[in-house]
């Protein structure tokens, strides 16, 4: 069994986590600072539009903006010297692409869940917008962010369709575990399949007891004065 | 001198909040029914609601201008709010709390406030506890120990007492008094129930549906409100519709009597009220003769109540708060005209 796909995976789905978790985070802080109700609902359209298109659709989508003969493509591969579609790069910008509503959407939905009464107790006493953020806004809508950047990357692990339109199947370059399932399935290697089959079932359930423990923690904190 | 001075409108659907007052030094209470936009004039001074048109100024700073296009942010107008839920950092211990406005100080400066205020509001042996490990006294001062850190001009209460059981109101009522009575700034209190407004404000603002109702020193409201919601909210509960029959003297229909009056009739007079507590065994022939038909007495904690007819067959009933009533109850009551409250 050929390990690549596990380390292009495990790198991929790293780089992507860390990259959606923090666009995810900011964007979410954004929207919802946003006063006119009108633009925050088109700017919440777009960042979720990706959640419901088949992934084949985005990934089609992608390869459309960032191909090497389209402008923004071009514009990277002869000013940057770097070339986008069919690269390891391609196999982040789709999984980030796919996984970023389900980063944006669940801490959208946790930052509205903190009183917003703490918000404007922390403006009464001085503090800055910025230092709102990180030492009230997020500290207590940590559960959901968490789960959040469990759900983006696993989201992330498991991408397929739009890895394979923008960044191929390469084997060792851009063949994820996920494309490599299908690639050993269709070349009748059910063996290997197996194998990348019981990696990819171990991370998940080791993310879903990551998820479970962070929930399970801040039941604990916030059940203490009870 | 600390002063805040308030004249603001706001619209919000149907509802239309229009005032102005000022307060300070010492404590102005603001009460009123739910609804009335208590809350909404606290968050309008604070910057978290923005105001129509209108101007608030604290000691001579402009915080809001509609005119002149100010409009300070909550965090640069140097105003505490002592929210209703406490709105303490769950994420943050008791000393960090209090700390938590003090980010640009000092750290010694900032130990040294901490340790005052932790002192002052006796919190001693809670600063590494987590807000969701205190009771609800202990929030309280907690969260009144955050706002006075970062040394406010002025202190807005909000309904203070409200998430309270009573037996620490009652404890804690005095502490807060005590407290507002040290602090130099302006405060603003906000609450529906007359005894906190009564024993925490020196003066008070009746507010009626977004509108001032009665404005002045507390005692002189209590005595004379002058408006029947005043009169309703400071406690009032005997009243009528009444027109004037004569110089110093109000008919009552709903009573079937006809009461003098000492104080004179305001404009726009159109009822009358006596408090319960105002009420006493009328003498034979007195004046001011309140029938007592139908008494029903009902025992409370502290004392008894009775609820009577003012006639045979009349259906508005009277409350008389004697304290202990007579055996046998009398046949008649009496208020004395500087008692009886001519009110618009």
């Amino acid at each position: 069994m050929d390990l690549s796909p596990i380390l292009i995976s495990m790198k991929t789905a790293a780089a992507a986590t860390a990259v959606t978790f923090l666009l995810g985070l900011l964007l979410a802080w954004g929207v919802l600072t946003v006063r006119s109700g009108l633009l925050r609902a088109v700017l919440d359209g777009i960042l979720t539009i990706p959640l419901v298109l088949p992934p084949t659709v985005a990934g089609f989508f992608l390869l459309w903006i960032f191909g090497v003969k389209r402008p923004l493509g071009r514009f990277f591969f002869e000013a940057l010297g770097v070339r986008i579609a069919f690269s390891w790069a391609a196999t982040i910008l789709a999984a980030v692409a796919i996984s970023l509503p389900l980063m944006y959407r669940s801490a959208r939905g946790a930052f509205e869940q903190v009183d917003p009464d703490l918000l404007w107790a922390g403006r009464t006493l001085g503090m800055g917008e910025w230092e709102l953020f990180w030492r009230v806004l997020l500290p207590n809508a940590l559960p959901g962010v968490v789960s959040g950047g469990v759900l983006a990357f696993a989201r992330g692990l498991g991408e397929f369709g739009a890895t394979a339109m923008l960044a191929g199947n390469i084997a060792g370059k851009t063949r994820t575990l996920p494309l490599a399932i299908y690639a050993a399935v269709a070349a009748g290697d059910l063996e290997a399949a197996w194998g990348y089959v019981a990696v990819i079932v171990a991370i998940s359930l080791a993310a879903v007891a990551v998820m479970n423990l962070a929930a399970s923690r801040e039941g604990r904190r916030r059940g203490e004065g009870e | 001198m600390a002063e805040l001075s308030v004249a603001i409108q706001k619209s919000l659907g149907d509802f239309c909040l229009d005032l102005a007052f000022t307060a300070g030094p010492g404590c102005l209470a603001i009460l009123g029914a739910s609804g009335c936009g208590k809350s909404m004039t606290l968050r309008a001074i604070a910057g978290i609601v923005t105001p129509d048109r209108g101007r608030i100024t604290l000691n001579g700073r402009a915080l809001f201008d509609s005119g002149a296009r100010v409009d300070l942010p909550p965090r640069a107008r140097r105003v505490g709010y002592l929210f209703q839920g406490c709105a303490l950092f769950p994420n943050m211990t008791v000393a960090e709390n209090i700390a938590a406005g003090l980010r640009g100080r000092e750290r010694g400066q900032r130990a040294e406030t901490v340790a005052r205020l932790v002192a002052r509001l006796r919190l001693e042996g809670l600063e590494g506890r987590c807000p969701a490990r205190l009771s609800g006294g202990q929030r309280q001062r907690v969260a009144l120990a955050r706002c006075l850190a970062c040394g406010p001009e002025a202190m807005l209460l909000d309904e203070p007492f409200s998430a309270l059981d009573t037996c620490l109101r009652e404890e804690l009522l005095p502490q807060l008094r005590e407290l507002l009575k040290e602090y130099d700034g302006a405060s603003v209190l906000v609450t529906h129930s007359r005894e906190e407004a009564f024993l925490l404000g020196q003066r008070l603002m009746v507010l009626d549906n977004g509108r001032v109702s009665a404005y002045g020193e507390t005692r002189e409201i209590f005595r004379s409100p002058g408006t029947v919601q005043a009169a309703r909210l400071t406690g009032c509960r005997n009243l009528a519709a009444a027109r004037m029959a004569g110089p110093g003297l109000a008919e009552v229909p709903e009573w079937g009597v006809t009461l003098r009056v000492a104080e004179p009739f305001p404009p726009g007079f159109r009822y009358i009220a006596i408090r319960g507590e105002d009420l006493r065994p009328a003498g034979e022939g007195e004046q001011n003769a309140i029938p007592l038909w139908e008494p029903e007495v009902l025992e409370r904690p502290g004392g008894s109540e009775v609820r009577f007819a003012p006639g045979p067959g009349k259906t508005a009933r009277l409350w008389w708060e004697p304290g202990r009533p007579p055996e046998p109850l009398p046949r008649a009551l009496s208020a004395d005209p500087e008692r009886v409250l001519p009110l618009r």
